[in-house]
């Protein structure tokens, strides 16, 4: 699944330490989103939504 | 609660281990000459103690783990489990075969074997999914 979560954190200035910790999980787990390995839980993806202040659905997107 | 840190958590790991292996040499020989069934039953098992006590410690660090780590913590586990029981389920049927005459004492392989499939398991699943060789934070 393609997603901005890199994008929208450099717009922040904010490290994949940072932001993993803003959101209470660990760098890996932002660098395997990012990386489009992993496809975060639905709160997890609502709660990237929410502090970067966008809709779910500008923030991922699933493809064909 | 906060997330368990790796380096915390190979630090007590290490020292339960140095626990373990004082009681192996140290203590575990003295079950032959200790003469209470109830005495002998205590030196027999103490070794696991500071096992159980990783246990607990794995268990914890698992239910404070953010989701993807929890993901890998619960496929690791199912492989080495998935493995280690075809493994004893082989060696069970050898030993009824009598193709195997084995003591019991093998058994003793069976946590250290379930360990390390799992931590294999598990640094690989991490390279697969965050790209690095983290032998330590595994």
């Amino acid at each position: 699944m393609d997603n901005r979560v890199r994008e929208l954190r450099e717009k922040h200035g904010w490290s994949q330490g940072e932001l993993g910790e803003r959101l209470d999980v660990s760098r890996q787990t932002i660098n395997a989103i990012e990386t489009g390995k992993y496809d975060p839980s639905l709160p997890l993806a609502f709660k990237i939504a929410r502090l970067f202040g966008s809709r779910i659905e500008t923030l991922f997107d699933p493809g064909k | 609660m906060a997330r368990f840190s790796t380096r915390r958590f190979n630090a007590y790991v290490m020292a339960l281990m140095v626990v373990y292996i004082a009681l192996i040499f140290l203590v575990w020989p003295l079950v032959r000459d200790a003469h209470s069934v109830w005495w002998r039953i205590a030196l027999a098992v103490s070794p696991t103690v500071p096992v159980a006590c990783v246990v607990a410690l794995m268990a914890r660090r698992v239910m404070l783990a953010d989701e993807l780590e929890q993901r890998l913590h619960l496929i690791a586990l199912g492989v080495a489990t998935a493995l280690v029981g075809t493994a004893s389920l082989v060696a069970s049927f050898l030993a009824m075969g009598k193709v195997w005459r084995g003591d019991g004492s093998e058994l003793v392989w069976v946590f250290p074997a379930l360990c390390l499939i799992y931590g294999f398991t598990r640094l690989g699943l991490k390279r697969h999914f965050t790209g690095t060789w983290d032998w330590w934070g595994c």
